[in-house]
């Protein structure tokens, strides 16, 4: 049973470097889009850089600054570029940086978003699956009070109902299917008392029934007990085979 | 005045089953809680005159509950309501000072056992 709470888990193990690349068809998805706005970012933001610091432009600007000024042949030439430019290239350096640091958020963000909605989503739908096929004793892992976490709650306490109920279904079947077997042995026990025929069929029906809400009761993985066909013990303590 | 009654159990289909049964009886559920942990707080904060109390439970089960509240408030009255039958869940539930031990599908006997308990 450990193991399918283990699996359910599906949290990154401490010191894994390798949880935000793990897959889930949400998790590639969500990798894909922000790669694309990281590219795309970067595309745009790296064109501006290039053409701020570019010989195009500080040709263009220095053409500007001899015209508005009327300089003429030596008095152009003698114009300081790399002065003049200094305060671009610093502008390039700055939006270097920017660039920089909006890659950086864009991947904190897709690191939160995967931590704090894809994995939650996950455990969720890898108990769901395991609940779906009748363990039981998957739960999922509830680490926050916003929505995902009361989903997650509300899917635990659905899997604790739906193992109430087997159970007590269980039990009391076989609490019935042990007192049509007593009535069984006292009309046997007892002279001349025979059970009118035409109940025999349906007292066959009750015991099939009761035996098959028993055999579909064990079919099911429950969380920490065992239901033995009969009773229902600490699964610590099941009785050997 | 009525007895206020704290219910304790992981399933929220059997603590509103629990509740039907004890309100029939005129008792007054005072709150409910569905781990060992949420029973100790409730019962700090409500300080109910019973517990009823499930064993299997998924954050604390219902006998490390019971010995805190028990370690608490040595006069707390609780009353084991599990699906286990077990014998020595049974005397591990008297060994700690529970009041009773009932298994869930005997739930009609819930009433009574409550009623004993309060005298």
């Amino acid at each position: 049973m450990d193991d399918y709470k283990e699996k359910s888990t599906n949290q990154p193990r401490n010191g894994s470097h390798f949880a935000l690349f793990r897959s889930s068809r949400l998790r590639q998805k969500l990798l894909i889009y922000f790669f694309l706005i990281v590219f795309v970012c970067l595309c745009v933001s790296l064109e501006l850089i290039y053409e701020v610091g570019g010989r195009r432009v500080q040709e263009a600007i220095k053409s500007n600054i001899v015209k508005s000024l009327s300089l003429t042949g030596d008095a152009s030439d003698r114009i300081d570029l790399n002065y003049v430019f200094a305060p671009l290239k610093k502008l390039q350096h700055r939006m270097l940086f920017v660039v920089a640091i909006v890659i950086v958020c864009v991947i904190a963000t897709l690191r939160f978003f995967i931590r704090d909605i894809v994995q939650p989503l996950d455990g969720m739908v890898n108990a769901g699956k395991l609940i779906a096929n009748g363990h039981l004793g998957a739960t999922v892992p509830v680490r926050s009070h916003d929505e995902l976490g009361q989903l997650g709650e509300v899917i635990n306490d659905l899997a604790a109902n739906l193992q109430e109920v087997l159970l007590l279904v269980g039990v009391i079947s076989s609490r019935n299917m042990k007192s049509v077997a007593n009535i069984a042995k006292i009309v046997d026990d007892v002279e001349h008392c025979d059970i009118c025929p035409e109940l025999v069929p349906e007292f066959e029906m009750i015991v099939t029934d009761m035996n098959e809400l028993v055999s579909i009761v064990k079919s099911f993985d429950f969380y920490d007990v065992v239901f033995d066909g009969e009773k229902v013990v600490d699964s610590s303590i099941i009785p050997e085979e | 005045m009525s007895k206020r009654i704290l219910v304790v159990d992981d399933s929220q289909f059997m603590r509103k089953r629990i509740t039907e049964s004890l309100e029939a009886e005129g008792y007054q559920v005072v709150g409910d809680a569905k781990s060992g942990n949420a029973a100790i707080e409730l019962y700090k904060q409500l300080r109910p005159d019973l517990v009823t109390m499930d064993i299997t439970m998924r954050e604390k089960d219902g006998l490390t509950a019971t010995r805190e509240i028990l370690n608490y408030d040595p006069e707390a009255r609780v009353i084991f309501l599990t699906i286990l039958e077990d014998e020595r869940y049974r005397e591990e539930a008297k060994r700690i000072g529970a009041k009773g031990f009932i298994n869930k599908k005997d739930l009609k006997q819930l009433a009574e056992i409550v009623r004993e308990t309060m005298c």
